[in-house]
C-alpha cells in the first residue's frame, strides 16, 4: 500500500476504514464476512504483514469482537468489522462490554444495508449504539470514512468504551478521493494489568451502569468538538439536519431546488452534541431532519426542542414526509423537501419522449456449474415421495429457492436452517426434514444447533454444502479451508470429526456431482432414523477449471425439457433450433446423468 | 464542471475494471469524485451498475435521474433497464450484444430485440449502438469488450478525459501480457465510433 503521507488516492469507503486504521496503529484486526463489510477485512488482512499487526477471519463475530476485546485490554488498538447482522451474533459481547469498557482503543466497524441489497434486515445500527450506550459515527464519504476511523480510536481510549463507525453500502461500496495520512506502527509492549475491574459481576455492572450513563455526556462534548460535525450556514427561516451518506443528497437536492437553507452535518448521530444542534434549532422556524433508516437523530431533536421549550416545526419520519424505508438518493430526498415546503415537483427531461419497454429482470442466480445444484437435485429425488421440507440457510445455496429448483422452504438467519428443521420436526413428525449449510455458516453458526439434534435425539438430515470457501462474500477462507486471512498455511477442520465429535452416527461424505452416489447417500440419510449428516464436498466453481463442456446431440434429443426443469441451469437454454447447451457451461456434467435419451455429450477438443 | 456517467452490465463482465479506469483517469486530471457499484450477491449474473461522478465538487455517488452525461452499456437489455438516469441529449453508447436473462432463456419472460433498439434509436442523445463484443473477439478476446466501450467512451462520451489518458490508465489496470488485445480492442472501439 501507498505510504507517503498527502499523496491523493482513489479509495473504496471500507478501504477508507481499513487504511484509517492502519493509521490509529492497531495490532488486532478480527472479523467475520458480511456484505456490505468485507472489504474492510479483505484489505486489512492484505496490509497485515507489511504494517506488523495480526488480521483474522474468526469463526464467527461474537469470537472477532471478543478477541479483539481482548486484545484492547491490554492497550492495544484493536478493530472488528462486521455488517449489520453480525452484529446481532456479536451483541452478547458488546452489550456487556460496554459496561466493562476498554484499554486501548476497540473500534466496531458495521457497516448498514439500507435498501436491503444483500441482508435479511435493514436495521439501523445506531439504534443499536443507543441501545448498548456506545457512540457511533457515520461518515459521509471515502475521506471521512477513513479519517473518523483513525479518530475513533482516540475517542475510545478517552471515554474506556468501544466506538462504532457505521457505514452503510453506499459509503462503504463508493469510491472517491483521500488523501492519506501519517501511519503509526503499533506499539509491541503492551500488557494485561489485573484489576476486579475486568470481571463483570452484578455488583460492578450496577456502579458502571452510571458511569456509562455519565459517558454519554463526555462523548457529546468530544464530539462537538470534532471535526465531523459542522454547520454550513444559509439564508433561509429553516434549516437541514443530516447525516452519513445522505448530506450528500442534501446538498444536490438543495442545488437542483436552488435552495440555501443552513445545514447541519452530523458525524456522529448518537449522542448527539446538543449545544451545536440547538444553535441550529434556536435560530430556525422550523428542521427537516434528513437520515436514511430510523429517526435517530429525529428523536433526539425532538427530545431537544421539548427539554428546551423550543417553539418550532420538526419535519421528518414522524410527521411522515421523509421514509424510514430503502436507500435514499437525490430525487427522493428532493421530492422530500418537495412534500414539506410544499413545491411542486418539477422532473428532469426524459432522453426519449417514448415510454421504455419493458425489460425482464435478471436476479442472481446459482452459478453453472455450481455444485449446489446437484445436491439439491439428488436430495429431491431422494425425497420424492415423502415431500420433506427443505430448510435453507445464509448463502449462494440461498438462491437454490428460485424455481425451478424450490430447494428452500425456509431461510431465517445464519446457522437457523438446522434448528428450524429440528423444531418443524417436533410437530411433523412423520415428514423428512432436511437443512442445508454451507461450510462456513457451519462452522459460524451450525455446530451447536448439530449438537443440540444428538442431544435431544432430533430426527432431522443436516446436509452442509461443503464448497471449501465463503463463496457469496467473496471467496473468503475459514477454519475449514486450510488457509488464513494472510494466506498462510492454517490447520484444516475436518467437518466429519467435527460432527462424529458432536455425537452424530450417521455420517456420510459424497461428492455431489457423482449424482447417482449422491441420491443413494441421500436416501440413506434420509431412512435413518435419528440425527444424520451428509458433507456434499466439491470445490466452488468459481474457484476450478473443469477444461470440458457438453452439446445436446440434436438426434437424441427428445425436447422433454427435463434439464431445464429439474436443473434450472443458466447454460441449458431454449434457442430456435430447440434445447442447447450456450458457450457459459463449466462442464460439471450433472446434466448428463439426468437426460432420459443420453443426449447430452461431451464436446470433444 | 460535474459529469456523471452509468455503467450497466451483467455481473461477470467487467463494468467495475472499465469503472475503475474512468474514475483513475478523472483523479489524474484533478478532480472530486464519487463513484458506487453492485457488489455483492446481486454479482452472481445479476443486474449490475456502476455510477460515476466526478468534477470541481460532487457529493452523491449515485447518479440522479435523468442527470447522466453518458450511459455505457455492457448489454442491451441492461442500457435499456437504466435508461431514466441518462440526461437528454447525453450519450448512449450500447453493446449490440446482450446476454438473454434466464427467464428468456427458459421461455417464462419474452425480450423483444427490436423493440428495444427501436427504443434506444429513439434517445434525444448522441446515440450509437455498435457489436462491441465481435470487436473484442477480433482484438483477441471477448473479454476486451470493456476495452472497446472504453475507446468509443474516449471520443463520444463527451468527457474532459483525453483519449490518451484513458487508454494509459486501462493498460496500467491489466495484465502486461494482455496489453496488445486491450490496446487494439481500445482503438477499434474508437474506430468504431469515429
Amino acid at each position: 500500500m501507498e505510504e507517503t503521507t498527502g499523496t491523493r488516492v482513489l479509495m473504496m469507503g471500507n478501504e477508507a476504514i481499513a487504511r484509517g486504521a492502519v493509521e490509529a496503529g492497531i495490532s488486532v484486526a478480527a472479523s467475520y464476512p458480511g456484505t456490505p463489510s468485507s472489504e474492510i477485512m479483505g484489505t486489512l488482512a492484505g496490509w497485515a504483514k507489511q504494517f506488523g499487526y495480526h488480521a483474522e477471519w474468526s469463526v464467527n463475530e461474537k469470537v472477532a469482537a471478543e478477541t479483539a476485546a481482548g486484545a484492547a485490554y491490554t492497550g492495544a488498538r484493536a478493530i472488528v468489522s462486521l455488517k449489520q447482522m453480525g452484529l446481532n451474533v456479536a451483541s452478547d459481547a458488546v452489550m456487556s462490554l460496554a459496561y466493562i469498557g476498554v484499554e486501548g482503543g476497540l473500534v466496531l466497524a458495521v457497516a448498514d444495508d439500507p435498501g436491503p441489497h444483500s441482508s435479511q434486515t435493514e436495521q439501523d445500527t445506531r439504534y443499536f449504539a443507543t441501545f448498548a450506550k456506545l457512540p457511533v459515527m457515520e461518515p459521509s464519504s471515502a475521506q471521512e470514512a477513513k479519517d473518523m476511523t483513525k479518530w475513533a480510536f482516540e475517542l475510545s481510549e478517552a471515554l474506556h468504551l468501544p466506538v462504532i463507525v457505521r457505514p452503510t453500502t453506499r459509503s462503504s461500496h463508493s469510491h472517491g478521493d483521500v488523501v492519506l495520512g501519517e501511519i503509526t506502527s503499533p506499539k509491541k509492549d503492551f500488557a494485561f494489568i489485573k484489576d476486579p475491574k475486568w470481571c463483570i459481576l452484578p455488583s460492578l455492572s450496577a456502579k458502571n451502569h452510571v458511569l456509562l450513563e455519565n459517558k454519554q455526556e463526555e462523548a457529546k462534548k468530544l464530539f462537538a468538538e470534532s471535526p465531523f460535525n459542522w454547520v454550513e450556514k444559509g439564508e433561509t427561516d429553516w434549516a437541514v439536519i443530516t447525516s452519513g451518506v445522505s448530506y450528500n443528497y442534501v446538498k444536490e437536492a438543495l442545488e437542483l431546488l436552488g435552495m440555501n437553507p443552513t445545514i447541519l452535518k452530523i458525524g456522529s448521530p448518537y449522542p448527539l452534541p446538543d449545544e451545536l444542534a440547538l444553535g441550529v434549532m434556536k435560530k430556525a422556524k422550523r428542521i427537516i431532519v434528513i437520515e436514511e433508516q430510523e429517526p435517530v437523530i429525529e428523536d433526539q431533536i425532538i427530545r431537544l426542542a421539548w427539554k428546551n421549550k423550543l417553539n418550532l416545526d420538526i419535519n421528518g419520519k414522524w410527521t411522515g414526509e421523509v421514509s424510514r424505508f430503502g436507500e435514499f438518493n437525490v430525487e427522493r430526498v428532493k421530492s422530500f423537501f418537495e412534500t414539506i415546503l410544499g413545491i411542486s415537483p418539477e422532473q428532469p427531461e426524459p432522453a426519449s419522449k417514448q415510454q421504455a419497454p419493458t425489460i425482464p429482470g435478471r436476479p442472481p442466480i446459482l452459478c453453472a456449474g455450481c455444485s449446489h445444484r446437484a445436491t439439491f437435485y439428488a436430495f429431491k429425488e431422494a425425497g420424492k415421495k415423502n415431500e420433506p421440507v427443505y430448510c435453507g440457510d445464509i448463502g449462494c445455496y440461498t438462491l437454490g429457492y428460485a424455481p425451478p429448483l424450490k430447494a428452500q422452504d425456509t431461510c431465517l438467519c445464519m446457522g437457523g436452517g438446522i434448528t428450524i428443521a429440528y423444531g418443524l420436526s417436533l410437530i411433523e413428525k412423520d415428514r423428512p426434514h432436511i437443512a442445508y449449510i454451507g461450510d462456513s455458516t457451519f462452522l459460524h453458526a451450525g455446530m451447536t444447533g448439530t449438537l443440540n439434534l444428538v442431544y435431544n435425539k432430533a430426527n432431522v438430515t443436516v446436509v452442509i454444502l461443503d464448497n471449501q470457501t465463503t463463496a457469496m462474500t467473496g471467496f473468503q477462507p475459514h477454519p475449514g479451508v486450510g488457509l488464513s486471512a494472510t494466506g498462510d498455511p492454517a490447520p484444516q477442520a475436518d467437518l466429519e470429526k467435527i460432527v462424529r465429535g458432536l455425537g452424530v452416527e450417521h455420517v456420510e461424505t459424497v461428492n455431489p456431482n457423482d449424482i447417482q452416489a449422491t441420491i443413494e447417500t441421500a436416501q440413506r440419510a434420509l431412512d435413518y432414523s435419528g440425527p444424520s449428516v451428509v458433507i456434499a464436498r466439491a470445490p466452488c466453481i468459481n474457484r476450478i477449471k473443469l477444461e470440458k463442456s457438453y452439446f445436446i446431440d440434436k438426434d437424441d434429443c427428445s425436447e422433454c425439457e427435463i434439464c431445464i426443469e429439474d436443473l434450472g441451469c443458466p447454460s441449458i437454454i431454449k434457442s430456435a433450433d430447440g434445447v442447447v447447451i450456450s458457450d457459459t457451461c463449466a462442464g460439471c456434467g450433472i446434466c448428463v446423468t439426468i437426460c432420459p435419451t443420453e443426449a447430452i455429450k461431451e464436446v470433444s477438443k | 464542471m460535474k459529469y456523471s456517467l452509468v455503467l450497466t452490465g451483467v455481473g461477470g463482465q467487467g463494468t467495475i475494471l472499465a469503472s475503475r479506469a474512468i474514475s483513475l483517469a478523472a483523479m489524474e486530471k484533478g478532480y472530486m469524485i464519487r463513484s458506487t457499484e453492485t457488489l455483492g450477491m446481486a454479482q452472481r449474473g445479476g443486474s449490475v451498475i456502476s455510477h460515476i461522478r466526478f468534477g470541481d465538487e460532487v457529493y452523491s455517488p449515485i447518479v440522479p435521474s435523468g442527470q447522466a452525461d453518458a450511459l455505457l452499456g455492457f448489454d442491451l437489455i441492461e442500457a435499456v433497464r437504466w435508461v431514466s438516469l441518462l440526461k437528454k441529449g447525453g450519450a448512449a453508447l450500447i453493446n449490440k450484444a446482450l446476454i438473454p436473462p434466464y427467464e428468456v432463456l427458459i421461455g417464462e419472460s419474452h425480450f423483444n430485440e427490436d423493440e428495444a433498439k427501436q427504443f434506444l434509436d429513439s434517445l434525444a442523445a448522441d446515440n450509437v449502438i455498435f457489436d462491441m463484443t465481435s470487436l473484442a473477439v477480433e482484438a483477441g478476446n471477448y473479454r476486451a469488450t470493456n476495452a472497446v466501450l472504453l475507446g468509443a467512451f474516449s471520443i463520444k462520451g463527451g468527457s474532459p478525459l483525453e483519449p490518451e489518458l484513458l487508454e494509459k490508465v486501462m493498460l496500467g489496470l491489466i495484465p502486461q501480457k494482455l496489453t496488445d488485445i486491450n490496446k487494439k480492442a481500445f482503438e477499434l472501439g474508437q474506430k468504431a465510433v469515429s
